[in-house]
């Protein structure tokens, strides 16, 4: 009896200290991984912080139309967007224009610097805390039609453009500049620190197509020479380096195989 | 036609010309950006001098930006900066291989 005291007592005290140093991260809901709260001017103009969902936008852009062309920073808040550049059609307002389509679909206009009742509605598409059932629904009929996954938001983003499921646009008449193609440079391995763990093929062939150059060189990644960048999982989980987009955007770091994939 | 409206003729030109100029060397930045970070995509082929060429165009057109209203400069500041880095990284690449 003593003994199973004592058991419950540690449970309990251990239970108490991990909530207490908020050490278990909560994992987001698949509809919800990737989703940013931009909250820099918002509040200040009585309007709720914009939730911006990468999902509904990854399934059409590459990421670098997005961080490159139109100059979204990689962090939230970074990039301090005010109604007044969305309306002059800078950020959200490159194609959130009133005219511009997206599947034949009309994208809606972004922000205006007056509104009527019945325009205010269009405001809470993106300045919204609330959930929205539609949103949600619409993620889980394109959940549906894309290859699984475990984790983050359940799909296989990768999969999904390499079998044509996506058909990504990575530039925008009058905002991208007409590239001609690049060479890619080859995959490489890394070596897995941790004995067991399979090497990490890192492909830069996969990663260009999302983000072309700019977006990971220099700013995430300095070193131009493999193995010039030093770095191990804590800083990765930290947020830097791979963890700039993974457990992010991209797929989360805790899917191993992803990454240590190296036949063994 | 009169001399008096010879004169507003030429006056509506010269204002028509004059409105028209700044737009014109907005293009003109615009344009040089655009040839000047089109380029990232081939950076890894350039020469030391191209990528010294390009980092001065860079410097040239953020001395440009940085007069233009907020909106424009939040932009491009940012899109030239994501250029200017990587070309100055492979500058440095490079060299670092010249010297070995």
């Amino acid at each position: 009896m003593k003994r199973l005291f004592l058991v419950g007592l540690i449970l309990f005290c251990g239970a108490g200290v991990l909530w207490g140093a908020g050490t278990k991260k909560k994992k987001p809901l698949p509809q919800d991984f990737g989703s940013v709260t931009i909250s820099n001017f918002s509040q200040q103009a009585g309007m709720a912080p914009v939730v911006f969902d990468h999902w509904v936008h990854r399934k059409n852009y590459t990421c670098r139309l997005c961080h490159v062309d139109i100059g979204f920073g990689m962090t939230a808040n970074s990039t301090q967007i005010r109604a007044v550049d969305n309306s002059k059609r800078f950020f959200c307002g490159v194609c959130h224009n009133g005219s511009s389509t997206i599947n034949k679909v009309k994208i809606f206009d972004s922000c205006a610097t007056s509104y009527t009742r019945e325009e205010y509605k269009r405001c809470v598409k993106c300045h919204a805390l609330e959930k929205d059932p539609a949103k949600e629904e619409a993620f889980y009929r394109l959940q549906e039609k894309m290859p699984r996954e475990t984790f983050g938001n359940g799909i296989n983003w990768e999969k999904a453009e390499e079998t044509g499921q996506l058909k990504l646009i990575d530039s925008l008449e009058g905002v991208s500049f007409k590239k001609s193609s690049m060479k890619v440079q080859k995959d490489f391995a890394l070596k897995g620190k941790v004995d067991g763990m399979p090497d990490i093929i890192f492909s830069h062939q996969k990663h260009t197509v999302w983000n072309g150059c700019e977006v990971c060189h220099p700013d995430i990644f300095v070193g131009i020479k493999k193995g010039a960048t030093k770095y191990s999982m804590i800083d990765l989980f930290d947020g830097r380096y791979c963890g700039v987009c993974h457990d992010k955007v991209a797929f989360p770091q805790s899917d191993c195989k992803r990454c240590h994939s190296k036949p063994v | 036609m009169s001399f008096v409206t010879m004169k507003g003729v030429i006056a509506a030109a010269l204002l028509a010309l004059a409105l028209a100029q700044p737009v014109r060397a907005e293009e003109a930045w615009q344009a040089t950006f655009d040839d000047t970070c089109a380029r990232s995509n081939q950076a890894m082929a350039m020469s030391v001098q191209e990528l010294r060429d390009l980092l001065d165009r860079c410097d040239a057109l953020r001395k440009v930006i940085e007069t233009q209203e907020e909106s424009v400069r939040k932009v491009y500041l940012k899109r030239l900066s994501l250029c200017r880095n990587l070309y100055a990284y492979m500058l440095e690449y490079k060299q670092n291989n010249q010297a070995k």
